[in-house]
């Protein structure tokens, strides 16, 4: 395997010459980009780069390259496997209520493989970061795949403004749409690590108005005065400033999850969610430790690393945090990077974004929607 | 070092910590990172205040609402409680420590007599409200009862209960309470106290009722007591004149009115009998007479009272007495008599053909169980349970069918209840009834068993009904005898062959006469064809009251009289088994009368006196013993009269107590028949005066009562009274002479009285023996009788019954083959008395037996001498 990170900035172009792959079944173009830089030419001399293979990327609300955090930029890695193959699979969602639908037919794409392609190991998914309702496209998307294969992947974020995401295939940038490439071949490595770094404090509430991802009101009261309360003066900054306060919800299974907020209604005091809010479930309120975010992606690294200890050759880690992280951590967002890197085996290629969700597995869990946690995905591959 | 963040933002604007800023531009990048850290700083610290009174403020809030909820349920709670203790109907009060009202609710308020709402009276003590319940004569120790559990009470925080206190009101009365009072936690009390008045007075009115329920009860009892006297004494008018009218020459017709007359008499009086025992019984007043009686005479004696009857049916009748049951028994005999009675008589009722049997047994827990089983119609089971209550019969149509007061059921359920035990039945309808009843007799002394006198002589009985083979086959192997049973002629021959293929053929065969198919008579005219069977004894069942012809030449022995009953059995083997019966045979009887089967078949009757209808008169012997009657009633005067004239007894008659004292003062009477019942002085009264007068002579004259007068105790009255035995009114002419030759010598109503030793008799039992065994026979008779008559004094001296009835038996059996019939006369006499547990008269008694005893000894010794020159 064989993996080469860049970067493009508008003053100072691609940081590098654009490697051409030898095979373009066998490579994959991963690409991280400003929202600002939607029509740069950056973008163009890329995908005139790939030469035929795959390439997957979206607008980010800041770009993660090495220990090192970006704004305006584009980030992209051309990984070459050696002898596993790639594949690419896309499907509209332009709204909420199609995501599950989106989810299995990208499942289907995937499981389409050719007879040159090995066994479908990993799955890296990039999904529009405010159509989508990523709870049901990943467990569509998991039910439709075979057992045993990592899902992983992101939803794409406007920097804090919540305004208009997108996907890129190499062709266009597009809102409304779901993109993903899978990995085959026995030898195709792929170790996760999902870890936020969040305190509960307050009450519990009884989730007492919810649909879907929209949540109406919390003990009986409305949800978004409830926010304007803590937030006080930021109030000004919604639905940005909610990232301050996740919202951990218990599921009926007794787990916890994290919930941000991707935006609010006035009119009718409610807030939309980046996953699902199940009504009659308990929520609480979390803030952020500063220290105890950054030992969050420490953990995340260290999670990849504890199923078997660094793989051997080239690694890539696809790094995708949540947008809430870097709200709070502010000028000392590149701690949780660095601490991730110092991880990582030496060598490794580390690259990724800022999201308005994540996407992995927690535990022994299946892939699930996450909120405000660093979720790392190292691709090894292994003879 | 400079701070991670500084560092970082220095890198980014590309400056050194250790170098002046390289351009303008890099320190304003540097001045505007920095500048945003503390801008960040600044917005985290104010979210952090904010969550803080934010968090603060809502769980301030949450906790005031908590508050409040719990506080509101708790009013609620205390409201509810507080309602409920108003609404109560006792009364409910808290008190102190020191047992002093708190609080008191409404009801309490009412009872106590305390205005409502008004303050309690400062130091309202319990202990001042507390008084014993309204008993004047133990209110001293009850109030320090009270004041004692109080004590322990506040002592010990005990519970106290008491349901039965009186409460004093404010206005000082007394209200009658149950009362509780418990401690509460935090050394308070609570006191509940509920109004009994109600209750107190249902309890006086309960009382009431039942004490007048029992007077009426006692009233009922004596008006039945005195109907019972007044209806009897002219019943008894009415049958003993009838039977005088009887003796006299009548003409059929007028003969015949006559019995009606009698044996509707006899009815009527047996139906007051039940109705006044069965309201004796009900009123709880019957009380059982326990003495010493022979369970197997008893049953013989049911079953001989009904043998004429069921024969008359054509039912077999049966009595099967477990081996293994004690011969004598103590218990009332006469209820349990009246017990079976009741029960057989319904069974052949109900019973047109086939059998009825008794069975005894013994049942768990001591008791014995006599079950009356019969193949009659049966009955629905469902009614069985009904049957047992008075005035009940299986259905109406019944009534008018068979008669009956009713009342036999019921009295025999009190009667079995009375011994002890229970009474049951089972049915099916059409197939019979099992009547049973279970009675505690404990068993009494060591009476004889019949000696094995006949081991190992063989008997074949031939009898169609099962359940009298197995009663026949139980008193012959009583008797030692080896007994093979079957049921047909048939059968009988294949036992005859085989027992003659065996080698050893049968000595005795007995044949019932009725035999299905092939008849009794005929089966023995075959067997007597056979040369090999033909010497073989053999005799025929024949049910009592039967008459057959039988042709002499088939050599029978006398028929055995049916119902088997196992003494008059063992009586007839031992004249029937002749030691060498061809050298001896008993005189064949070609016809068998009721008469002459009872005189071979129930010994254990004393030799009826024969005062029958048809007796001689007698005139009375100047000389002989006199008799004394004392009796009010001149009918009844009449009557005894008339007995007394017939059987020669001379007499002076008396018409009351005053005149019988002072008669016997002046007279010498060998008994006194007394009235109990008489105007100026009653029999008991006369009988303790000649008894205190006898004090001074010494003697003892025997005192009969004579009593209508059958209600309970009355005979343990009259043996208290000093009298020696007891009559029951109607007497009949029977009873007065039977109780009479217990007492004394009464002239013999026929030419021929008992023999001190009658030869005819000997010479019958001893006839054809050799000589040395006759003589064996009479010494061993003398040696046995010497000792038995030994032994009964010795019973009659310590007063024991049971020991003297069980040797009066003896020697009475004894002297019946040598024919010392006048030893056998005083025996059965006090066999009699023994049996009926008169133990104070029998030490006289025996005087008598002695004397003739002596003759009887001196009669043989003579013979002896005479036989053995």
């Amino acid at each position: 395997m064989r993996a080469t990170s860049l970067r493009f900035t508008p003053s100072g172009g691609w940081s590098a010459p654009l490697p051409r792959p030898a095979d373009p079944r066998r490579a994959v173009i991963f690409a991280f980009c400003a929202p600002e830089l939607r029509e740069s030419p950056g973008l163009a001399t890329l995908a005139a780069a790939a030469g035929g293979a795959p390439v997957i990327g979206c607008s980010t609300a800041g770009e993660i390259c090495g220990a090192e955090v970006h704004d305006n930029s584009v980030c992209a890695v051309i990984l070459e496997l050696e002898h596993g193959t790639v594949r690419a699979a896309a499907a509209p969602c332009a709204s909420a209520a199609d995501s599950d639908a989106a989810g299995a037919q990208i499942a289907a794409q995937l499981r389409e493989a050719g007879p040159e392609d090995g066994p479908l190991r990993a799955v890296f998914v990039l999904s529009d970061g405010l159509s989508v309702n990523g709870t049901p496209l990943v467990r569509a998307l998991v039910a439709g795949l075979p057992a045993g294969v990592r899902v992983t992947g992101g939803l794409a974020a406007d920097g804090p403004r919540f305004g208009a995401t997108w996907t890129w295939d190499g062709r266009c940038a597009e809102a409304g749409r779901v993109l993903a490439v899978g990995l085959y071949g026995a030898a195709v490595t792929v170790r996760t690590g999902v870890r936020g770094g969040w305190d509960v404090f307050g009450p519990e509430r009884r989730i007492s108005g919810a649909t879907g991802n929209v949540l109406h009101s919390l003990d009986g009261r409305p949800a978004l005065q409830l926010y304007k309360e803590y937030l006080g003066d930021r109030a000004s900054e919604l639905p940005a400033s909610a990232l301050l306060f996740p919202l951990a919800v218990r599921l009926p299974d007794g787990n916890r999850v994290v919930r941000t907020v991707l935006g609010v209604d006035e009119q009718t005091q409610s807030m939309t969610f980046a996953g699902d809010i199940p009504e009659g479930g308990l929520a609480q309120l979390m803030r952020a430790n500063l220290d105890r975010l950054v030992d969050g992606a420490a953990s995340a690294a260290q999670e990849t690393l504890d199923a078997g200890g660094a793989p051997a050759g080239p690694t890539v880690a696809l790094a995708v945090s949540c947008v809430g992280r870097r709200l709070v951590l502010g000028e000392r967002i590149e701690d949780e990077v660095e601490a991730t890197s110092e991880l990582l085996p030496p060598g490794c290629v580390q690259l990724g974004f800022y999201s308005y969700g994540e996407l992995g597995p927690r535990g022994q869990l299946s892939c699930e929607l996450h909120n405000q946690t660093m979720t790392l995905t190292l691709i090894a591959e292994e003879a | 070092m400079p701070h991670r963040t500084l560092e970082r933002q220095l890198k980014k604007a590309g400056l050194r910590a250790d170098a002046l800023p390289s351009s303008l531009e890099a320190w304003a990048i540097l001045l505007e990172r920095v500048d945003r850290s503390y801008q960040d700083n600044d917005s985290d610290r104010y979210l952090l205040e904010r969550s803080l009174q934010q968090v603060s403020d809502e769980m301030r809030a949450l906790y005031e609402e908590l508050r409040q909820s719990k506080e509101s349920a708790l009013r609620q709670e205390r409201d509810k409680l507080t309602a409920i203790i108003n609404v109560m109907a006792d009364g409910l009060a808290t008190l102190d420590a020191d047992l002093r009202l708190l609080s008191l609710n409404p009801a309490g308020r009412a009872l106590l007599g305390l205005p409502e709402g008004a303050p309690l009276p400062p130091g309202l003590d319990l202990r001042a409200l507390l008084r014993p319940p309204a008993e004047p004569a133990s209110e001293n120790s009850a109030a320090d009862e009270i004041a004692d559990s109080l004590r322990r009470v506040c002592a010990e925080g005990v519970c106290w209960r008491c349901p039965d206190l009186a409460l004093r009101c404010q206005d000082g009365h007394l209200v009658p309470i149950s009362s509780a009072v418990s401690p509460l936690p935090g050394g308070d009390f609570v006191w509940l106290f509920h109004d009994i008045r109600d209750q107190k007075a249902a309890q006086e009115a309960l009382r009431r009722g039942r004490a007048a329920a029992e007077q009426h009860s006692r009233l009922k009892s004596a008006f039945l007591t005195n109907m019972s006297h007044e209806i009897r004494t002219p019943m008894n008018a009415v049958i003993g004149m009838t039977g005088l009218l009887l003796d006299t020459e009548l003409n059929a017709e007028q003969a015949e009115y006559a019995s009606i007359v009698q044996s509707s008499g006899r009815h009527l009086l047996a139906l007051i009998d039940s109705v006044l025992d069965f309201s004796k019984i009900e009123a709880g007043r019957l009380e059982l007479e326990l003495r010493p009686f022979e369970l197997r005479a008893l049953c013989d004696e049911v079953l001989e009272m009904f043998a004429e009857r069921a024969s008359s049916q054509d039912v077999e009748l049966s009595c099967l007495v477990a081996p293994e049951l004690p011969r004598g028994l103590i218990g009332d005999a006469g209820r349990l008599r009246q017990l079976l009675i009741n029960l057989v008589g319904n069974a052949l009722k109900f019973t047109e053909r086939g059998e009825v049997a008794v069975e005894v047994s013994a049942a768990e827990g001591g008791l014995l169980r006599f079950a009356v089983i019969d193949s009659g119609e049966g009955c629905d089971p469902a009614l069985l349970p009904i049957l047992f209550d008075p005035f009940t019969q299986a259905d109406t149509s019944t009534t008018r069918r068979v008669g009956g007061t009713g009342l036999g059921l019921a009295i025999s359920k009190q009667l079995a209840e009375l011994m002890g035990g229970e009474i049951g039945a089972t049915s099916t309808l059409g197939a019979g009834s099992t009547f049973w009843f279970t009675a505690r007799l404990p068993a009494v002394g060591q009476a004889p068993a019949f000696a094995p006198r006949h081991a190992g002589t063989r008997v074949l009985i031939v009898d169609h009904h099962a359940r009298s083979r197995a009663v026949l086959s139980g008193v012959l192997r009583e008797a030692a005898c080896e007994v093979d049973s079957v049921g047909s002629g048939l059968e009988a021959f294949g036992a005859v062959h085989t027992s003659l293929a065996a080698g050893r053929g049968y000595d005795l065969l007995l044949i019932d006469a009725d035999l299905p198919v092939l008849k009794g008579a005929e089966l023995v005219r075959i067997l007597r064809t056979d040369p090999r069977t033909a010497g073989w004894g053999m005799a025929l069942l024949l049910r009592l009251g039967t008459h057959r012809s039988v042709d002499p030449a088939l050599g029978l022995l006398p028929p055995l009289a049916k119902p088997i009953r196992a003494e008059a059995t063992h009586h007839w083997l031992s004249r029937a088994l002749d030691p060498d019966p061809a050298a001896a045979p008993l005189p064949a009887h070609p016809v068998s009368t009721r008469a002459q089967q009872g005189a071979l078949a129930a010994p254990t009757l004393p030799p009826a006196l024969p005062v029958t209808a048809t007796a001689p008169r007698t005139a009375p012997d100047p000389t002989g013993p006199r008799v004394l009657v004392a009796e009010d009633t001149p009918v009844n005067q009449i009557y005894v009269r008339r007995v007394l004239e017939r059987v020669g007894v001379p007499y002076d008659l008396v018409p009351d107590g005053d005149h019988a004292v002072r008669a016997f003062a002046e007279g010498s009477y060998a008994l006194i028949l007394m009235d109990c019942m008489m105007p100026v002085m009653d029999g008991f009264t006369a009988t303790r005066r000649i008894r205190a007068i006898e004090q001074q002579t010494g003697r003892h004259v025997p005192i009969i009562a004579m009593t209508a007068n059958a209600m309970a105790g009355a005979r343990a009255e009259c043996l208290a009274a000093g009298m020696d035995d007891y009559v029951s009114k109607p007497v009949d002419a029977q009873q007065i002479v039977a109780v009479l030759s217990r007492y004394v010598e009464v002239g013999a109503p026929t030419k021929a009285g008992p023999a001190v030793l009658r030869s005819e008799t000997l010479r019958a039992f001893t006839e054809g023996l050799p000589s040395s065994t006759q003589r064996r026979i009479l010494e061993s008779f003398l040696e046995d009788a010497t000792a038995t008559v030994a032994q009964l004094r010795a019973a009659a001296d310590a007063g024991d019954a049971s020991a003297a009835l069980a040797m009066a038996h003896r020697l009475r059996s004894a002297t019946g083959y040598i024919g010392a019939e006048e030893l056998g006369h005083q025996a059965a006499l006090a066999e009699d008395l023994a049996s009926r547990g008169a133990a104070t008269a029998l030490p006289a008694r025996c005087a008598a037996l002695e004397q003739a005893f002596h003759r009887a000894q001196a009669a043989v010794e003579e013979r002896l001498r005479v036989a053995d020159p």
